[in-house]
């Protein structure tokens, strides 16, 4: 772990204790992913957690109301996106509700994945015959606190649904990561996990990017675990599962933060899927600073979006109000750290004076970036923006 | 808006130079002592003699500064404010550092005027050569030309025959220049900077390792006695100090203990031309070669 950093020098942000909830947006919008088909007609009313587009994959709605049409006005991570607008009726109305149908432990592996599939619980390749399961309870960014808020306000259910997992996908170890500076998280959980002897709580350091998947495998595993096989889940994936095994119904809300220096009180909210993030804003936050703009998915690793009509999705971690940064870019100083403290071991001062080296090992976690000396903004080089002045 | 990082981390030239500066604030105390107030109070010296230390060092470091400012509002128009512009280079400490790497018997006039043409030109010429070890050479060959010789003997270590014992050296005994010579302090800056991450570690490691291993072996070969060798001519401050100028010296980690041992090679070689710029044309060379050392150590 000598690679990595603590960020604690920076102004930490703190964010209220309690989940604050935004779940009643005036519309939602639904993006269509390409070769997709909507099965819902203008004016018709869908009922929460009914099926209105359909492609490999169904995708839900996240609130009951009428359906208004297909507006390309909106963006996901600045890309222009058709969405299904849907306005809100606030009366949560469900077709069918499912209820529990039975003991999660119950399951079998191929119920289970159906399930998730069919719910889209969560991306993960579920490995065939890997030995570990490991939980990353870590924030991906320093600035986040989403999982933690999720560790903190459903560790039983968490704990419940690892040992499930245990059983169902018959892995020999697994092992829980939470960051030891999570004073309550600890104390939550290592209260909470004698009930379950099989699964083992790791604190991590409270150190970057340890966050990022490939990064937390190799510190936390040995060589022989890895290559045995790993099937990793984050806390929110899990929690997914805990939804879509007990009671059956698709992902419609996520824990976003909400935090950055342009606003007054950092929060972490629920928040219905679909909902933009001009409306989550206007209902949520106070701003102190109107010259603000908006990065989504971590200060550090994340991106800065062109506009405001932009829709949560179900990768959006984290949202952050930021005034502008006036630090200027310098020349390089040769200091080296961008190299040496690279986590994957590349040499971004070489990639940027060399445009067709090879950048793919990259993770994108902006470390160079953050300890340049000089300012020096090595993230564009490295995701390819060579527009960007030398 | 470009993707960028939203967060910096608090490091910067203003900070590594600064953190670099005062880390060596204790070389430099002692060596106001050793040759101003100690000189002055044993009557070796006048009131002159009692700030020379004084205005070499922190002339220099007024220099490094002085050249920035003109630099950055006179041909960069800049708008930044001063503090940014003061440390916009590590000028001030370049002057700072020379500044202590000099002798006590430098002609003044001539140190100020090539330090500040120098570190100007420097400044047009960005991250070819390092620029300590150029300014020292020219000094030492115009203060050898112009004024009959360059010494770091000052005028109490000169007035006596002395044997130095290996403590001698370690609390600052030796000759050497105005504020090179206490070795425990230059031991104490050395683990400040690692312990803050702001020196090529390596560079000065493997440098230092490779001058006493050198020096070690031609010592038993010619019975020269060793402990000389490592402590004269400031070679210790000058591996530790001018060796890892952040600008000018390899950056990866396979080039940075390349780059230190090739110093350490061309020092030992050049000891026996001129055993005071050997360490500079050592780093002058190495430095020319930094960005061939990085590319070609780096290349599987």
């Amino acid at each position: 772990m000598n690679n990595m950093i603590s960020v604690n020098d920076y102004k930490s942000i703190s964010v209220e204790k309690k989940v604050r909830d935004f779940l009643n947006p005036d519309y939602v919008y639904i993006p269509i992913p390409y070769g997709y088909s909507i099965i819902v007609k203008t004016e018709d009313h869908v009922f929460k957690e009914q099926v209105i587009i359909k492609g490999d994959k169904c995708i839900y709605s996240p609130v009951s109301g009428k359906v208004i049409g297909v507006t390309d006005s909106m963006h996901i991570h600045n890309a222009n996106i058709n969405c299904l607008i849907i306005e809100n009726d606030f009366e949560e109305r469900v077709e069918n509700r499912h209820g529990v149908s039975k003991y999660i432990n119950d399951f079998k592996k191929e119920e289970m994945l159906e399930l998730i599939d069919k719910y889209q619980a969560c991306d993960i390749n579920f490995r065939e015959n890997a030995k570990t399961l490991l939980i990353n309870g870590i924030d991906k960014d320093p600035f986040e606190r989403t999982r933690s808020f999720i560790i903190n306000s459903y560790s039983d259910k968490l704990l419940e649904t690892i040992d499930a997992l245990l059983t169902i996908l018959d892995v020999q170890e697994t092992i829980f990561t939470i960051n030891n500076s999570d004073t309550l998280n600890v104390v939550n959980v290592s209260n909470n996990i004698g009930t379950y002897p099989n699964i083992k709580l790791k604190l991590i350091p409270d150190i970057y990017p340890l966050g990022f998947p490939s990064i937390l495998i190799k510190n936390v595993l040995s060589k022989r675990e890895i290559n045995d096989g790993v099937i990793m889940l984050n806390v929110e994936d899990v929690y997914n599962i805990y939804n879509v095994l007990k009671r059956k119904k698709p992902i419609t809300e996520k824990l976003v933060t909400v935090s950055g220096n342009a606003i007054e009180s950092p929060l972490v909210v629920n928040v219905k899927i679909g909902t933009s993030m001009a409306d989550l804003i206007k209902n949520v936050c106070k701003v102190c600073d109107d010259n603000y703009f908006v990065v989504i998915n971590g200060l550090i690793a994340g991106i800065s979006l062109k506009s405001l009509s932009s829709v949560i999705t179900s990768s959006t971690r984290s949202i952050f109000l930021s005034t502008k940064d006036n630090s200027k870019e310098s020349l390089c100083i040769n200091c080296g750290l961008c190299n040496s403290k690279c986590p994957v071991h590349l040499n971004p001062k070489y990639l940027r004076e060399h445009k067709n080296a090879d950048k793919s090992k990259c993770i994108h976690c902006g470390l160079c970036t953050y300890l340049c000396p000089s300012k020096i903004n090595f993230k564009t080089y490295l995701e390819g923006d060579e527009s960007h002045e030398k | 808006m470009k993707n960028n990082v939203y967060v910096r981390s608090n490091r910067s030239i203003q900070t590594i130079s600064l953190t670099r500066m005062v880390l060596l604030l204790p070389m430099i105390i002692y060596g106001i002592y050793k040759n101003g107030i100690y000189l002055y109070m044993h009557h070796y010296c006048g009131v002159m003699g009692l700030f020379k230390p004084i205005i070499i060092i922190f002339g220099g470091a007024l220099i490094g500064a002085l050249v920035n400012i003109i630099y950055e509002y006179i041909f960069k128009h800049s708008k930044d404010s001063l503090l940014s512009i003061l440390f916009s280079s590590f000028h001030i400490e370049y002057g700072l550092i020379i500044g202590c790497l000099m002798s006590i018997n430098i002609n003044v006039y001539l140190y100020f005027i090539i330090l500040f043409i120098g570190l100007f030109i420097s400044k047009f010429v960005k991250n070819r050569v390092n620029i300590m070890a150029l300014i020292f050479i020219i000094i030492y060959i115009l203060q050898s030309k112009m004024f009959g010789g360059f010494s770091y003997i000052n005028a109490y270590e000169s007035s006596k025959v002395f044997s130095y014992e290996f403590m001698d050296y370690m609390i600052g005994r030796g000759v050497g220049g105005i504020a090179t010579t206490h070795i425990i302090l230059l031991i104490i800056a050395l683990f400040g900077m690692y312990v803050t991450n702001n020196n090529k570690n390596h560079i000065s490691l493997v440098s230092i390792l490779t001058i006493i291993l050198l020096f070690a072996f031609y010592s038993i070969y010619s019975n020269h006695p060793f402990i000389p060798l490592i402590f004269a001519y400031n070679y210790l401050f000058i591996c530790s100090y001018v060796a890892t100028d952040f600008v000018t010296s390899c950056y990866t980690v396979k080039g940075t203990i390349l780059y230190g041992s090739i110093v350490g090679i061309l020092l030992f070689g050049f000891y026996f031309l001129n055993p005071i710029l050997a360490p500079y044309i050592a780093i002058l060379i190495a430095s020319v070669l930094n960005n061939l050392i990085d590319r070609k150590v780096n290349k599987s």
